[in-house]
């Protein structure tokens, strides 16, 4: 569906070909991860839990907001100079670069444009007009989230080094803004476009943010050993928290991973009270599936 | 209808802070720690050489159970 929905709205854009081949290889690159929940997956269920209704309605905005977690994935990809094309080509690199970028902003107003898909015949206009607007507040605070990053990583590099609570503090700061709306548009955005019923809402905007932070968490504490000197990441802030205390830097990452995810669960639970049980338990799958494969695995053995 | 903006921006603080659940960590190990010294000092300092006596491997169940695992597919 996504690469239906995708490669439609290029063939409506009027698009040249020298893009259209690239972004349509991006599609078919990206698109099958879109079922997994983390990719765009969660949309759908999270729907159907909230109206109980057909899931096809909302297949517009699973594309539009999976073909967005993949632009992001390639910017994030061209912001750390990952790239291979620098070594098989002659051209300038600033040429190349520009090029890179180029493509990649295209894929952001595929994502954009994809929106335009939804049908309102079945979703009422105020409600696509509401997540519209969602949908630039969240990109917003996440593209201020991932410049607050950058630039710590321009400090660290400078030896402005933080010490104590400053460090999680600093740290919590960029990761929560960068990586928490982005699933707070998932969630919430796929609430706003379900119901009117602001306590379903903001429960699901919360889980949402609360999903993509602990995403982010969870990459730092799993790649505690691939990370470049310049990254301000969770076991770097932890241990110079941890060393203002006296306290040995000992490795208990997965020890303080626990704490940190119990916590912020409790705090999703406590807001998804308010909310039908079928939303309730739609949101603990996701979680699940994310977060706690090896005690689901356990359980079930 | 609610701004979104408003909505978002009462929800900003509502996740647990990581300063505060670090400090929290830290205190609740340690005072367990610090009551089996009491009760025993002797064969904690020995379980914390890495000598692997029963209350060292009781020492080393005062670590949060590792409930939960980490993926992406």
């Amino acid at each position: 569906m996504i690469e239906f929905n995708a490669l439609r709205r290029l063939d409506e854009s009027n698009i040249l070909p020298e893009l259209r081949q690239t972004l349509a290889g991006y599609i078919a690159e990206d698109a099958p991860s879109a079922v997994h929940v983390q990719w765009g997956g969660a949309i759908p269920l999270i729907f159907k839990a909230v109206t109980d209704t057909d899931e096809q309605v909302i297949q517009p905005f699973a594309s539009a907001w999976s073909i967005l977690a993949a632009f992001l994935e390639r910017l994030d990809h061209l912001e750390d100079g990952d790239t291979d094309v620098l070594s098989v080509t002659t051209a300038s690199p600033v040429k190349l670069m520009g090029i890179h970028y180029n493509r990649v902003i295209g894929y952001f107003f595929l994502a954009t444009g994809i929106l335009d898909l939804l049908d309102y015949q079945r979703i009422p206009e105020r409600r696509i007009h509401r997540l519209r607007r969602y949908w630039s507040d969240c990109l917003l605070r996440a593209v201020s989230g991932q410049q607050c990053d950058l630039e710590s990583q321009l400090a660290l590099q400078d030896d402005c080094r933080l010490e104590g609570r400053a460090a999680l503090e600093a740290y919590q700061r960029a990761t929560q803004a960068k990586a928490g709306p982005i699933f707070a548009l998932a969630f919430g955005g796929t609430a706003i476009l379900a119901t009117d019923d602001d306590v379903i809402i903001n429960a699901l905007m919360l889980a949402g943010e609360a999903y993509g932070t602990l995403l982010q968490y969870g990459d730092d504490v799993s790649d505690v050993d691939s990370e470049g000197d310049s990254m301000l990441t969770l076991p770097k802030a932890y241990s110079a928290a941890r060393g203002v205390q006296g306290l040995p830097d000992t490795h208990e990452l997965n020890s303080y991973w626990n704490v940190i995810y119990t916590a912020y669960i409790q705090q999703v639970e406590r807001t998804l009270t308010q909310v039908p049980i079928a939303v309730q338990e739609s949101m603990r799958s996701i979680f699940r599936q994310t977060f706690e494969c090896r005690q689901a695995t356990e359980n079930t053995q | 209808m609610i701004d979104p903006n408003n909505n978002l921006t009462d929800l900003l603080g509502s996740l647990p802070n990581l300063a505060d659940l670090a400090e929290l960590y830290w205190k609740t190990a340690s005072h367990d720690i610090a009551h089996l010294v009491h009760q025993a000092s002797s064969d904690v300092i020995q379980a914390l050489q890495g000598d692997h006596s029963p209350l060292g491997n009781e020492l080393s169940k005062l670590d949060v159970p590792l409930r939960f695992s980490w993926r992406r597919d």
